[in-house]
């Protein structure tokens, strides 16, 4: 379907190369692109699409054909009959309000006679087992109904080919395991997907291509892979403190009240899947508590200053330079803080708040689409803040990275049971309850 | 015969046009039939919430009141016998009723735009403009995106002042929320800028081009269309009559 | 007029729109309670708020349109979202918009410095305020008390909109959010 000889890639802006000779072939049946970020994956999955380089006036050398054509010989729009894409932010993949009303603005796009729209959207809803989300808003859907949505928006169209850019990165792992389970389901489809995680789509493909700074580095048949590890904090402990979490009650939703008793120099995670009331938690856990300095999941909410510099010194006297070296932020000093990678939006953050003496550090879902190399700098900017003496915690259903914790905490319905040791992960029965594991027995 | 199911597009040209008639007139007589007709087809063919419209009218009633005391006090001398004095102004029969006919023209204004607002669903106004008024899709459609846009950007403004008020902005009274703003303003448009972009791509990768496409739901124009327009037009008629 | 454009700036100017649709509707009620006190001269001084999309979104995406599009389309949500003003509104952004955008036409769309925007700001002044006289029967009002209204929303339209629009997009540009559209590739803006 793609290929591709010498394919060079770069915006215009900068004369670094997005993509660097480039020759490969991709074959019918189902391929997975993997690499850090930066490595070209997303721009490569572009170019199939044809988002680029149009969209981005990118600077294209070398061949590439697309289902057999020149790609320059597409018209606008032409390609997306024979190719569908899902994205990876389920927010902003949708153009209406409710589910037909999407499947029917994709069907107008594609000058479908308007006599065999109802049935098309019919077919593709009972096909995909999502009838029952035909008239539902979708505002009202969960992250893996709206990636399910999206699938039957693309594929609404009858594409040979669709396209997947890191569709579970907002997904908790049992989500994100049954969205696989279901798509396995589907037939005759040919699929490309980009994503730096493999090892939670199992044996879904039959190919691999790998990228690292935009060159092509593995090309060969898919195995399945296991998932990148992380150790246990060796932080000493010592101390202990406490802290309140006041009860939240909100609609049908309600988070009970505890008490808190964590050392200094622990590492805690609080476990649970998307909706268990893990962020209302933290919520609860930082209102008003001094002591308590957050990291949300989008670290940039925190800012609002105009320069790295002026955003620590706000509020404080206290001279920053020791702080900037720290972070690794010092050649970042004048940028704006929004412009950061979101690795230095993180150290920003916690740099943040270690001036402000903070005995607890508090990460709302910090795994959520990085990279190994980002996993392993948390994994590391946590440690190193452990064994200053400060208590980290962080809420995740990413329970790899959570192996770094000495201590455990399960989150269900707004009730928090805990604390575990280790022996926790040999209780499947324990993490299927509370929908941490995947698996054919999943009972809720 | 409900005026929520009057074509948007007729809706819109014959609400436009009869405001555009009002500005021609400086007697009180024709708004305030105007006011009066329009609040009577309010009342008897749609079925808006009057708590509603209230709230939406107070702050225009205020605009009416300063209109009517500046005419008076900046308003140009048309001579004519005293009637009142007010701060040391002598004010004419005349002057006081260009006065009353300009701020109920502000009144007429307001009442004619809620009526169109409060009867009117945004989707299908944006569609009969697509079709009726020949306006680009590709306008159309993006327009769509920015009221999809409101929602999440009401969440996104809960959550940057939450994190602010963790750094020790103060956010508890108005003013000092009111204050903040220029401060939330940039983040919220970086974020809403780069959302945008990724909404545009989704678009274009399910075939979006603003070309050729399929029209599903006709918006169309029925005879009950003109009626109503021609119900307007003779509330326009009357009212110019009773100016005379 | 949208053939040279992108979907992903058409996008743009109606996210931008939003945002001061809603910023729009914010000061009408900011003027209103001023208003009521001092008349519609209550508004003069801050009228330049009502232009400052038209020069924000010519000034990111600099292509014929941009300061026309964005006016009306903020003017229309405006009125969806709660301005009584109503359809009218929508006719003030036409005049609004096509005052700033007869500015950038004539400099070919090729110039937006600092005084081209004040000088948009100033355009986009001068057609409201002839519309404003018109509708609002300022003919009935003191020729004094008219000028001194004029001449506020023209400075105001130069320094809200033209100086204002200016540093709130080059702001932007700083964040790193507007990678990919024209103003990025400017060459003369510091970031």
């Amino acid at each position: 379907m793609v290929e591709a000889k010498s394919l060079t890639f770069r915006f215009p802006e900068s004369s670094d190369a997005i993509l660097e000779d480039v020759t490969i072939s991709i074959r019918p049946g189902r391929t997975i692109l993997s690499g850090a970020s930066g490595s070209g994956k997303s721009s490569l999955l572009a170019l199939i699409n044809r988002l680029y380089p149009e969209n981005c006036d990118g600077i294209l050398q070398g061949r590439l054909t697309l289902l057999g054509r020149s790609h320059d010989e597409y018209k606008p729009g032409e390609i997306n009959q024979q190719v569908g894409t899902v994205f990876q932010d389920p927010d902003t993949q949708f153009v209406m309000g409710r589910v037909e009303e999407e499947l029917i603005f994709t069907l107008e796009n594609l000058a479908t006679p308007v006599e065999q729209v109802d049935q098309r959207v019919t077919d593709i809803l009972e096909s995909l087992q999502l009838n029952d989300y035909r008239h539902r808003e979708i505002d009202s859907l969960s992250g893996g109904e709206k990636q399910r949505i999206a699938v039957a928006c693309a594929l609404v169209g009858k594409p040979e080919w669709l396209l997947l850019d890191e569709p579970l990165t907002h997904l908790d792992p049992v989500t994100a395991y049954r969205f696989v389970e279901w798509l396995d389901k589907v037939n005759g489809l040919n699929v490309i997907v980009v994503d730096h995680r493999p090892h939670i789509w199992g044996d879904f493909f039959d190919w691999q291509i790998g990228l690292e700074q935009g060159r092509i580095v593995q090309n060969e048949p898919f195995q399945s892979v296991d998932d990148f590890t992380f150790t246990r904090s060796i932080a000493r402990q010592e101390g202990e403190e406490r802290y309140m979490v006041e009860e939240v009650v909100r609609d049908s939703f309600q988070l009970k009240s505890t008490t808190l008793q964590v050392r200094q120099g622990e590492v805690i995670a609080i476990l649970g899947p998307n909706g268990s009331g893990k962020s209302t938690f933290l919520r609860s856990l930082t209102n008003g508590d001094p002591r308590v300095g957050l990291v949300p999941q989008s670290p940039e909410h925190l800012f609002f200053m105009d320069s790295v510099e002026r955003e620590l010194q706000f509020g404080h006297e206290e001279a920053i330079e020791t702080v900037l070296v720290d972070m690794a932020l010092h050649e970042q000093r004048h940028m704006h803080p929004l412009s950061l990678s979101h690795g230095q939006k993180r150290r920003l953050a916690v740099g943040i708040q270690s001036l402000s003496n903070k005995s607890l550090l508090a990460f709302d879902e910090p795994t959520a689409g990085q990279d190994e190399p980002s996993l392993h700098a948390l994994e590391a900017l946590m440690k190193r803040h452990a064994e200053r003496g400060q208590t980290i915690l962080f809420v995740t259903h990413d329970l790899s990275f959570a192996n770094i914790a000495n201590t455990f905490y399960l989150m269900k319905d707004g009730e928090l049971s805990g604390p575990y040791g280790d022996d926790l992960w040999q209780d499947a029965k324990k993490l299927r309850h509370y929908r941490l594991l995947g698996g054919p027995d999943v009972t809720t | 015969m409900s005026l929520h199911d009057m074509n948007p597009t007729i809706k819109f040209a014959t609400f436009t046009l009869i405001m555009f008639g009002l500005a021609l007139f400086y007697n009180p007589w024709t708004p305030l039939i105007i006011i009066v007709g329009t609040l009577m087809i309010q009342l008897m063919a749609t079925d808006v919430s009057w708590k509603k419209w209230s709230l939406f009218t107070i702050p225009f009633l205020i605009t009416a009141l300063g209109t009517f005391w500046t005419t008076l006090v900046f308003g140009k001398d048309l001579g004519g016998e005293t009637w009142v004095s007010i701060l040391g102004q002598s004010i004419s029969k005349q002057e006081f009723a260009v006065a009353v006919s300009l701020s109920m023209r502000v009144l007429a204004f307001t009442v004619l735009s809620l009526l169109f607002m409060l009867t009117t669903d945004s989707k299908r106004f944006v569609m009969s403009l697509m079709q009726q008024a020949r306006l680009s899709p590709t306008i159309a459609y993006s327009a769509l995106v920015g009221f999809r846009f409101l929602p999440l950007m009401q969440q996104e403004l809960h959550q940057l002042q939450y994190a602010h008020r963790l750094r020790g902005v103060p956010l508890n009274t108005r003013w000092e929320r009111i204050r903040h703003v220029p401060k939330l303003l940039l983040p919220l448009l970086a974020g809403s800028i780069r959302r945008a972009e990724r909404i545009a791509f989704s678009m274009e990768a399910r075939g979006f081009t603003g070309g050729k496409r399929t029209v599903y739901e006709r918006i169309d124009i029925k005879p009950t269309d003109y009626v109503w327009s021609c119900v307007f037009f003779l509330l326009f008629g009357l009212s110019i009559w009773a100016g005379i | 007029m949208l053939k040279s454009w992108k979907l992903k700036e058409v996008v743009l100017v109606s996210v931008l729109s939003v945002v001061f649709a809603v910023v729009y509707l914010l000061f009408v009620h900011i003027g209103n309670l001023w208003a009521g006190l001092i008349g519609p001269i209550a508004y003069e001084w801050i009228f330049g708020i009502w232009f400052i999309v038209s020069i924000i979104a010519a000034y990111i995406i600099r292509k014929p349109g941009a300061a026309f599009i964005s006016e009306v389309m903020a003017a229309t949500i405006e009125m969806l979202i709660g301005n009584a003003i109503g359809p009218r509104i929508i006719l003030v952004g036409i005049v609004q918009g096509l005052g700033a955008e007869a500015v950038f036409a004539m400099t070919g769309y090729r110039r937006y410095e600092l005084w081209v925007l004040m000088l948009a700001g100033f355009g986009s002044a001068v057609t409201s305020f002839v519309y404003t006289y018109f509708m609002s029967g300022f003919a009935m009002l003191e020729p004094g008390y008219v000028a001194t209204m004029f001449g506020l929303r023209t400075v105001s339209g130069m320094v809200i909109a033209g100086i204002g629009g200016k540093l709130l997009s080059d702001l932007l540009l700083k964040t790193g959010a507007l990678r990919g559209y024209a103003i990025s590739r400017s060459g003369h803006v510091h970031g």
